[in-house]
């Protein structure tokens, strides 16, 4: 899963968190910019939610792993 | 003769009387308190009983032997505070003193002048005092015991390698953490020399560089783990670099090398248990972590999870168009409303200007027109009338006429529009207006009623209002600065 530029999962959302921000505040922007900002808050979203999935899915993945190896340690 | 010395001298039954003389009871009890302040004795026994209420001035107690014979004691309190032991019942002591009857109740005691204790009694008084002395040097500090490690990989074990426990620390050891080393130091515990040994072992169990050590020994008597009570021995305890772990006799003894010890164990299983987790706790312990790991982690990113929904359903994500066009979308509305309003009104005032021109250009041409044809038509009128006399002779000569007055006419009619059209462009030239929509401006004085048209920069002063008509509106001023013109 590429981490949108290398920020932390918190960094990230912190972002999220400072772009709907700004875009609820849009009367202080250009237009420009407040469509960059919501292409980047669509951009942070998907690749937040796809980091949670990610992980959901990497734990369910250990987990099995860990089972599988107290059945061979048995 | 007197067969009894108690009774030799003071009040001698007189000899000579057949009958002997009696006594009074309080004069035979005064009689045996003198004679016997004269034999001091020293009696050694174990305490069967002991009576110390702070309400009597004496302290009563009782001793007593293997043959159940009992002599009971006092000792004033005074005196037995500044004994500084303590009577327990069971201790064997030795008491000094003399004998007296208390003539009140006819019984004997001995009044102890100084009590000691003898045996183990004066073992545990010597070790006692020992440990106030180093527990007063701070030798045995909660601050000075060392933490267990959690997970030792080398324990080394100082005790007798001949007796129950080096056995039993091995089997609790093996059975409990198989994967830890063992060093062991092989001492003598008690009898002579034993102190050095110990000390020596520790040394070695130090050098073997362990993560515990641990110092036990079985059950014995009290005086059989004296070497446990040794100062040097204590001293090494404490000296040591890791922390060490006793584990001698069996409750309830108590050494000073346990008071001293980082961790104190009532038995050498006990300590071989608290030195290592078992390996059936740890696994028991990690399948806990297993199952909170999954629940944890899962918790933690159905946590972010909400997190995350929470953000994007705010009304920013979810209408974008609103926040993000609409806002530009209305302020663009607002410019475009304002260009409507703006341009016509400008505009309207040309054209009411071009229409008045307009006008008063086709009027003017109507009545020149009109003028023009209203001489032709006499003309033509007084031609006609004296034509009709000359009509047969002067008919090419009317028709030639007729044909310059035509001519003259429409010429004068070109001129004319030529003339309007020309006075048009000036007209317009110099409308104000048209002058205003080249850039120009106009510029009146504010002041009060008398709003007059500045031509000059003499017409001003500095401070004064102005208002500055454009073409499309006007402009409140003021004069800030006059520079005249060279």
């Amino acid at each position: 899963m590429p981490e949108q530029n290398g920020l932390s999962f918190g960094e990230a959302m912190n972002q999220l968190d400072q772009v709907v921000k700004q875009l609820e505040n849009a009367g202080s922007l250009e237009l420009e910019e407040a469509l960059k900002l919501y292409e980047q808050g669509v951009h942070l979203l998907g690749d937040l939610r796809g980091r949670l999935q990610h992980a959901e899915q990497k734990v369910t993945e250990l987990m099995g792993k860990i089972e599988d190896n107290q059945k061979t340690a048995v | 003769m007197c067969p009894n010395p108690l009774f030799s001298g003071g009040f001698v039954p007189d000899a000579s009387v057949n009958q002997p003389q009696a006594l009074t009871v309080s004069q035979a009890i005064n009689l045996i308190n003198i004679r016997f302040k004269g034999f001091p004795l020293t009696v050694e026994g174990e305490l069967s009983s002991v009576t110390d209420n702070r309400g009597y001035s004496a302290v009563y107690f009782a001793l007593s032997d293997e043959k159940k014979s009992k002599l009971e004691c006092l000792m004033w309190r005074n005196q037995y505070h500044a004994l500084g032991i303590k009577l327990e019942v069971g201790q064997q002591v030795r008491a000094s003193g003399v004998l007296e009857v208390y003539n009140q109740t006819g019984k004997l005691s001995l009044k102890a002048s100084t009590i000691s204790l003898v045996g183990e009694g004066a073992l545990r008084a010597r070790v006692a005092a020992l440990a106030r002395r180093l527990e007063q040097e701070g030798l045995f500090e909660a601050s000075n015991k060392r933490a267990l490690p959690h997970f030792p990989q080398h324990i080394a074990v100082v005790t007798s390698p001949r007796g129950d426990a080096i056995h039993d620390v091995l089997r609790t050891l093996r059975r409990r953490a198989p994967h830890i080393h063992l060093s062991v130091a092989g001492v003598q515990v008690e009898g002579g020399g034993a102190e050095d040994q110990i000390i020596e072992g520790l040394r070695c169990a130090q050098a073997a560089h362990p993560d515990i050590v641990l110092l036990v020994r079985g059950g014995g008597s009290y005086e059989s783990l004296m070497p446990f009570n040794d100062e040097r021995v204590v001293r090494a305890i404490a000296a040591m670099s890791v922390p060490v772990i006793t584990g001698i006799g069996h409750e309830p003894d108590h050494t000073i090398a346990d008071m001293v010890a980082d961790v104190r164990a009532s038995t050498p299983t006990a300590a071989a248990e608290i030195s290592c987790p078992s390996c059936d706790d740890l696994q028991a312990q990690i399948n806990g972590y297993h199952q909170q790991l999954n629940h944890v982690m899962l918790t933690h990113i159905q946590r972010m999870r909400h997190m995350l929904e929470q953000l994007s359903t705010r009304s920013v994500m979810r209408h974008p168009y609103e926040y993000v066009v609409a806002y530009f979308a209305r302020a663009v509305d607002e410019i475009q409303r304002s260009f409507d309003t703006a341009i016509p009104r400008s505009l309207e005032r040309r054209y009411e200007a071009i229409n008045l021109l307009e006008l008063r250009l086709s009027s003017l041409g109507h009545t020149l027109l009109q003028g023009v044809t209203h001489s032709i038509d006499a003309s033509a009128h007084k031609l006609m009338l004296s034509g009709e006399h000359l009509l047969a002779d002067k008919s090419d000569q009317l028709a030639q006429a007729t044909q310059h007055l035509r001519m003259f006419g429409s010429r004068g009619l070109t001129d004319y529009a030529a003339q309007i059209r020309n006075q048009a462009g000036k007209l317009e030239a110099l409308s104000p207006l048209g002058v205003l929509a080249r850039g120009y401006s106009l510029l009146y004085a504010s002041e009060g009623a008398s709003s007059a048209l500045i031509t000059s920069a003499s017409q001003v002063a500095e401070g004064d209002e102005v208002s500055v008509h454009l073409q499309d509106g006007e402009i409140y001023a003021q004069v800030t600065r006059i520079e005249p013109s060279e």
